[in-house]
């Protein structure tokens, strides 16, 4: 809770809580796994062999398989069919646009400015990705709402008068609507690539579609990038858990030339006068 | 042959019929739970932890003053502000304090300016060499365009509270009209005055700011990216890298 006693938690959709360190199990549980640990993703070998999820990744992948196949391996568990990491790559290359005013981007910007190291700079901005505004939780809350929706949808209740509802009950509807522009570029863009790519007519992502149509004209929000992104990944068989990890790397590529450009720039990054701050505290006591 | 993690620092003795719960925990052998928590404020349970010392009254007075002199590095320094920008963003609120010391971890005054200035400033003064040749590392300099006003207030009173060694004399003798002592230098100057080695003392430097992100963040957190500059719409950010006829394609 903050200071006005409302949730900083990820409301109204919060995580399940996932607590597995040590000191929260039992004495049986801990006496079984002592000294141990298990992976379904994969392991290094005693003849140094890296094996992911089945395949000896220097013998088998390394030459066979692109960057989105590879994010896909490593959070799914199994190779995509092409056309799916095809997908991956344009909604990443889609998210990466390098304008310094962005919060998060801006992070990443102050960061390098101040002479932290890549990894510190990169750690900033994934944090600050971390958000609900914009980035993961606002990407994996459009799933969310999704699922939401569609309990709704199964109990017979019509789409218009929910989202009405829930318009009206104050919550956000994540997935629609965006801080500063009242348009989404990049929605256009990769929903035609999309459908081009055959995920066009997707459950989610036509459920999505007539939800904006709505939303539009009862309060006039348009699709986001979330918005759009969120239900592709539902398409595509991403749990809200994997929608919330995969999301994390979207930033990056752009996260690493924001850093690269700004921590060897020659200039600062908007800096601000004493004057440009506007105090509301107790007077000033000398 | 298991290896065991090896410390000098923390030991734990089970209950009997449980050996992963600890029954005693000790810091440097004493109890810490019994016995140290109670008995030391923040401040020297900190400068205990780290080097494994107990200070001394005036080096823990010393420790304290110098580490509320790197506290708080102002609402309009960029870590601060990365910060701030990740609170704007309404992520979790535990992501801006990680943003800000990660951001005041560089080497723009931040945790590895300090420990580099730590490192050049034993050299100069062993090998008796100029202070300013190590600049930027060397503690002085000027901010934002002029003597820095927070450095000359500090030496005020760190001076008549005699919190003053050998090495905050180096940096102020090195200083020049050109280069004036910074706030900065003033602190790793104190911190090998109390015994800190450079890496000890730019962690702790770091450390201390913690408060500072906490309380700015959320305030921004609170008052959320509408009340932010974000600079758009205004003239300040613009683009001169490459157009679609420049482009370098290969």
């Amino acid at each position: 809770m903050n200071k006005n006693n409302k949730p900083t938690t990820l409301q109204p959709f919060p995580e399940e809580p996932h607590m597995i360190n040590a000191a929260s199990f039992s004495l049986p549980e801990l006496g079984k796994w002592h000294r141990k640990a298990s992976s379904k993703l994969g392991i290094m070998t005693e003849d140094l062999r890296i094996i992911v999820c089945g395949y000896d990744i220097l013998k088998e992948l390394v030459q066979t398989v692109d960057l989105g196949q590879a994010i896909y391996l490593f959070i799914k568990h199994r190779l995509p069919e092409k056309r799916v990491s095809d997908l991956l790559k344009c909604i990443i290359v889609g998210l990466n646009y390098p304008d310094i005013r962005i919060w998060p981007i801006a992070a990443v910007a102050l960061a390098g400015a101040s002479g932290a190291n890549c990894g510190a700079a990169l750690s900033a901005g994934i944090l600050g990705f971390e958000s609900t505004m914009l980035g993961v939780f606002a990407i994996s809350n459009a799933t969310c709402f999704l699922d939401e929706i569609q309990n709704a949808l199964d109990k017979g209740v019509a789409l218009r008068p929910f989202l009405q509802e829930w318009l009206k009950s104050g919550k956000t509807a994540y997935g629609y609507g965006r801080p500063v522009f009242k348009t989404d570029e990049r929605v256009p863009a990769v929903l035609k690539a999309a459908q081009n790519l055959g995920f066009g007519n997707g459950k989610w992502l036509s459920l999505a579609l007539e939800i904006e149509k709505i939303l539009g004209e009862e309060k006039k929000l348009i699709m986001n990038y979330g918005g759009l992104i969120g239900p592709l990944f539902k398409d595509i068989g991403f749990t809200r858990q994997e929608v919330t990890t995969f999301s994390n790397f979207l930033p990056i590529i752009n996260f690493l030339g924001v850093f690269h450009e700004h921590a060897y720039g020659k200039s600062p990054i908007f800096p601000l006068s004493c004057q440009d701050v506007e105090y509301s505290g107790p007077p000033p006591k000398d | 042959m298991t290896k065991k993690i090896k410390t000098a620092i923390w030991h734990e003795k089970s209950l009997e019929a449980n050996p992963f719960a600890p029954k005693e925990s000790y810091l440097y052998g004493e109890n810490y739970f019994r016995n140290v928590v109670s008995n030391h404020t923040f401040t020297e349970l900190s400068f205990f932890t780290v080097t494994g010392k107990k200070a001394s009254p005036k080096q823990r007075k010393w420790f304290d003053v110098l580490l509320n002199l790197g506290a708080n590095p102002g609402i309009r320094d960029e870590s601060t502000r990365a910060a701030m920008n990740c609170a704007v963003a309404k992520g979790p609120p535990i992501n801006s304090l990680l943003v800000g010391l990660l951001a005041r971890s560089g080497e723009n005054r931040g945790g590895r300016w300090i420990e580099k200035v730590m490192d050049n400033l034993t050299k100069a003064f062993q090998d008796k060499t100029d202070l300013p040749d190590f600049a930027p590392f060397s503690g002085l300099g000027m901010h934002f365009g002029a003597p820095d006003q927070r450095a000359i207030a500090a030496v005020e009173f760190l001076t008549a509270k005699k919190y003053w060694g050998k090495y905050s004399e180096f940096l102020q003798k090195s200083a020049g009209k050109e280069n004036p002592v910074l706030l900065e230098g003033i602190i790793a100057a104190g911190f090998l005055d109390i015994g800190l080695t450079p890496v000890q003392g730019s962690l702790l430097f770091l450390f201390s700011s913690g408060p500072a992100y906490i309380a700015f963040a959320l305030e921004q957190w609170e008052l959320g990216y509408k009340e932010f500059p974000a600079f758009f719409g205004e003239e300040g950010f613009s683009y001169n890298g490459p157009t679609s006829s420049s482009r370098e394609t290969k």
